[in-house]
């Protein structure tokens, strides 16, 4: 399990420093979906990247299976272990907003490369990906020739072939069609059964209805309202409910 | 006389001088590449020891003509220390030094400017630091850097001549020998001409294929 206890978060330099979060706690607990929502500038991707300590919150307490990070950490010891390979599995795999293809490996070289070495079964996994998410015609591109559609898928099949134990996607879908959203989203469905914890940044209020086990809506760096799926239905507060009607607005549903 | 015939008559000084002009190329090459690389990592790492004082010493050399910086080391050089030096040493020095900072400069901006999501990706993706600096960082910063550094060299290559102002048997300089023998200015200089380009094609052949085997353009289409 994953906990985040109050941590608060500030960039800029020293002359000019922002607040981005403030007083965050969360449990992300194994074979559970999160769904973190919320508008644009409300600290979404920084909490991402805050859990996955590639950003260093400067106050606060992060575990990840027990393993404490506290902050200030002003020591050496390397934080960010959880993303080294352990045999066929990783602590934890990220797909970011801005993808972060690396531009002179073709699509394919971008999903193999970080394994190393392709075993029969990864190589059977990846047909199967590749089948799935429809990337047959693409796989061989370099990224700079790839749509954004197929870029995000890329960087979802690269991150799920490292199995992670704990997968967090910042806003993946955002440049797929709706048959390819709901392929994806389905298929963190499917692996979240398989005990793969699954936080995401998404709008597609649908999918966090029918998957989600918490949603967690942020806004302004706080935390505004968190609990199960059915706060999606009932918001407590009238900055949720005025964010969940705009997006039903725009997506076009009423329940 | 025409190119044919002076080619002929002259071609072993011709060739002296291309082998000279080359000897001092390659050393002026191979000295400001390994230099200038060691430098521009240096420089990019520790950037107020080391990275201020190199770019200030880049842009004084920049302003200053390679010419002149070249005859300010020679003579000023050996009156202040009482040493002859020979003048092949001394246009090597000089354009090493210019080459050295130069190449720092290219390896330096690329190394600063490096895209920090790559290194990040690739941290997520599990690979480590060794690993990120050859597959990824190395990879990127060469494509970035071959066209300037390989511009750099030619006109490393095209300075050579200003050694033939120090005394230095270069190829300028036995075209300018020959020429006060015979006399024909259009003809010697076409043939030197014809030279520079025959050992400038290959480079910029070498030049074409890096760039279209890893120059390949990474922005989006």
């Amino acid at each position: 399990m994953i906990e985040v206890n109050n941590i608060n978060v500030e960039l800029g330099n020293n002359g000019f420093k922002k607040t981005i979060l403030t007083d965050i706690s969360l449990k992300l607990e194994k074979g559970t979906i999160t769904v973190l929502t919320g508008p644009s500038g409300s600290g979404k991707s920084t909490l991402l990247k805050s859990i996955s300590m590639l950003i260093r919150p400067t106050s606060g307490e992060i575990s990840i299976d027990g393993n404490k990070h506290i902050f200030p950490c002003n020591s050496e010891v390397k934080i960010r272990d959880h993303f080294k390979k352990d045999g066929d599995k990783q602590k934890m795999g990220i797909v970011f907003q801005d993808l972060h293809l690396i531009p002179h490996w073709t699509n394919h070289q971008n999903i193999i490369y970080p394994l190393k070495a392709l075993t029969k079964e990864q190589k059977e996994k990846l047909e199967l990906f590749i089948e799935l998410f429809q990337m047959g015609n693409f796989i061989n591109n370099y990224p700079n020739e790839s749509s954004r559609g197929e870029e995000q898928r890329v960087a979802l099949v690269r991150a799920l072939m490292m199995n992670p134990e704990y997968l967090l996607l910042d806003e993946i879908t955002s440049a797929l069609d709706p048959e390819q959203t709901v392929n994806i989203l389905k298929y963190c469905d499917k692996i979240k059964k398989s005990g793969t914890s699954i936080l995401i940044i998404t709008h597609y209020i649908p999918f966090a209805k029918k998957a989600a086990d918490q949603v967690i809506f942020l806004d302004k760096g706080l935390i505004v309202e968190k609990g199960t799926n059915l706060i999606l239905s009932n918001p407590q507060t009238e900055r949720m409910r005025g964010f969940i009607d705009s997006l039903k607005y725009i997506v076009g549903i009423e329940n | 006389m025409n190119v044919f015939e002076i080619i002929t008559k002259y071609h072993r000084e011709f060739l002296i001088g291309i082998g000279v002009t080359l000897k001092i190329a390659i050393l002026v090459w191979g000295i400001g590449i390994i230099a200038g690389s060691f430098l521009g990592i240096l420089g990019a790492k520790f950037k107020k020891s080391i990275g201020i004082p190199s770019r200030t010493i880049s842009f004084i050399l920049s302003g200053i003509p390679a010419l002149v910086f070249l005859f300010w080391l020679h003579y000023p050089a050996q009156n202040i220390f009482h040493v002859v030096i020979d003048g092949y040493y001394s246009t090597v020095f000089a354009l090493s030094v210019i080459n050295t900072f130069l190449i720092a400069d290219l390896v330096r901006n690329a190394l600063v400017s490096f895209p920090e999501q790559y290194i990040i990706s690739a941290e997520v993706m599990g690979f480590n630091p060794k690993e990120i600096t050859w597959k990824i960082q190395l990879p990127l910063i060469i494509r970035q850097i071959i066209p300037g550094l390989l511009i750099a060299e030619i006109v490393m290559l095209q300075s050579t001549l200003f050694g033939s102002f120090i005394g230095v048997d270069e190829i300028f300089r036995i075209a300018l020998r020959v020429n006060s023998e015979i006399y024909r200015p259009v003809e010697v200089f076409s043939t030197l001409a014809v030279f520079f380009l025959i050992i400038s094609l290959p480079i910029a052949g070498l030049a074409g294929w890096l760039n279209r085997k890893y120059s390949r353009n990474l922005s989006k289409v």
